[in-house]
């Protein structure tokens, strides 16, 4: 567990607390959701979403650039000829990714609240939001660049995972008005729940029940998690 | 120190390392060479645990590579090709990050930084290429590791550099750590290697120490003759002793210099070359190299 935080705490100074990262993981979620809500319709729907989008972004952008680039550099290979279990590297490279996603959703929050006059929030159910989207969107990130052979695929790959999702999971339309077919898909993506989770603490307003989204997005923490260990294991 | 049976590796059809079989004894510098493409670095990579062996089995330390990674890891330190320290961390953060890796007390650290004569407060990728490559080696010495595998550690070093990190080299192994070396420098792997294995195709085709090394020279002699304008014929004529034109001057490989001396004299005069010098010296690791590889 040390060696995990070690790691974070590496990736931490290597890579989160420079100007042109924190610059990014501020003005990109509030960019991103002033884009949508300058044109003042659905906000109080599509604030979530948005808020979850900026997140899951961010996150994955984050994982995978950290782990893309010491791939790249073979700097990571630093941790593999290290005495450490291979859950250790994951659960560290998970952490630092982990605390920038908190540090976008924070940022667009603070930004939307005041925009809609969302004041009398329960913090602790929104704090549980943010930390399970957080670690969902880090342990997705982490998998998706442990598991692709060429690193400099990996923004393609991404990419070609995050715009579908984005466009399935609920963020600008209500799931319940998705066709059967299209609910079945919706709720094969972790995207939905954390969406559906934030929902239902903004709004109170959410499809899924939020011990599902409680529920699903711990289950996909912990699949993602053991799929990155395999991926490292299958590599190394 | 390291023993190795039958290692072999495959990348899908491609056969990359082909059953190869060998030991480096404790203390020892063992010069690991061959041509590009020949299987070097995969080997590398399969006793440091980077690349997963296909068949076959490796023991370092008495540890298996397969079987006791974790032990393994603790008993090697690796100098990749690639300067790979954290480039915008400090000398001293990285080395801090890796002594907590390896649960090293951080002492050592500032011992370390100290024996290698680094710029701790200096971000690495602020480091010249020779600084960078001395704190590369001062990361993979400071869990004091028994066996160190150093692949290609003086390349595109300048010639100042490239004897610093040689001297390093040989004070590790005067300091009891048995060295694998990686090299393309004939010169550094015979100057510091007290064995030498030469790979090539993913075969062995060459182990022994460098006299050893050099009885497999079939023609042991080796001829340097300069001469007033090189001409094909010298080499085509001369072709049994195969010649190597380098520079100014030709080399031949000879098991009777009479023999050679009488030939080459009747070419001279055939064509009407001058002679300027001729000398017969000892082959060098080079040769053998260029020999076993063909």
């Amino acid at each position: 567990m040390k060696k995990a935080y070690y790691i974070a705490k590496k990736d931490f100074f290597e890579y989160f607390i420079k100007p042109p990262t924190l610059s990014w993981g501020i003005t990109f979620p509030i960019a991103f959701a002033l884009s949508f809500l300058i044109r003042g319709k659905d906000l109080f729907f599509l604030a979530p979403g948005l808020i979850t989008l900026a997140s899951f972004f961010g996150t994955t952008s984050m994982a995978s650039a950290a782990i893309v680039f010491e791939r790249r550099m073979k700097e990571f290979e630093r941790m593999i000829v290290a005495p450490l279990d291979y859950w250790e590297i994951v659960l560290g490279k998970m952490i630092g990714s982990f605390l920038f996603g908190m540090l976008t959703s924070i940022v667009t929050i603070l930004f939307i609240i005041p925009l809609l006059g969302m004041y009398s929030l329960n913090l602790g159910t929104l704090g549980i939001a943010l930390v399970l989207s957080s670690l969902v969107f880090a342990a997705f990130g982490v998998y998706i660049s442990m598991m692709i052979n060429d690193p400099r695929n990996v923004m393609v790959i991404l990419n070609s995972v995050r715009f579908p999702m984005m466009f399935l999971s609920g963020v600008f339309i209500p799931l319940n008005t998705y066709p059967f077919m299209l609910q079945i898909i919706a709720y094969a993506l972790p995207l939905t729940y954390e969406i559906e989770l934030l929902r239902w603490v903004l709004t109170n307003n959410s499809f899924l029940n939020p011990f599902i989204t409680i529920f699903g997005s711990i289950i996909w923490i912990l699949l993602f998690f053991v799929l990155s260990i395999w991926a490292l294991k299958r590599r190394y | 120190m390291i023993h190795v049976e039958n290692l072999t590796k495959y990348y899908d059809d491609l056969l990359a390392v082909d059953h190869i079989n060998f030991d480096v004894r404790k203390g020892e510098i063992f010069g690991f060479l061959g041509p590009n493409g020949a299987g070097k670095t995969t080997t590398v990579r399969m006793l440091s645990c980077l690349t997963k062996i296909t068949e076959g089995e490796a023991y370092i330390n008495g540890y298996s590579v397969k079987k006791d990674k974790k032990m393994v890891k603790k008993s090697i330190g690796v100098v990749q090709d690639t300067a790979n320290l954290y480039g915008d961390l400090t000398v001293k953060q990285n080395l801090k990050f890796i002594a907590e890796l390896y649960g090293v007390d951080k002492k050592r650290v500032n011992e370390i930084i100290k024996e290698f004569e680094l710029p701790a407060d200096r971000k690495f990728e602020k480091l010249s290429f020779g600084f960078k490559k001395r704190a590369t080696l001062a990361a993979a010495v400071l869990h004091n590791p028994p066996v160190l595998f150093l692949d290609e550690p003086t390349v595109g070093l300048d010639v100042r550099s490239s004897y610093a990190i040689q001297k390093l080299i040989l004070r590790l192994n005067k300091e009891g750590h048995t060295i694998f070396l990686t090299t393309h420098n004939m010169q550094i792997a015979e100057k510091l290697s007290h064995r030498i294995a030469i790979i090539n195709k993913g075969k062995i085709v060459a182990i022994g120490n460098k006299y050893q090394l050099k009885t497999l020279l079939k023609k042991k002699i080796k001829i340097e003759v300069e001469i007033s304008n090189i001409q094909k014929q010298i080499t085509s004529e001369l072709q049994t002793f195969s010649p190597r034109i380098e520079g100014n001057k030709v080399i031949f490989f000879a098991e009777d210099v009479h023999e050679f001396l009488e030939q080459f004299y009747q070419i001279t005069k055939k064509y009407n070359i001058k002679t300027k010098s001729i000398n017969t010296v000892l082959p060098s690791i080079e040769d053998v190299f260029l020999e076993v590889t063909k």
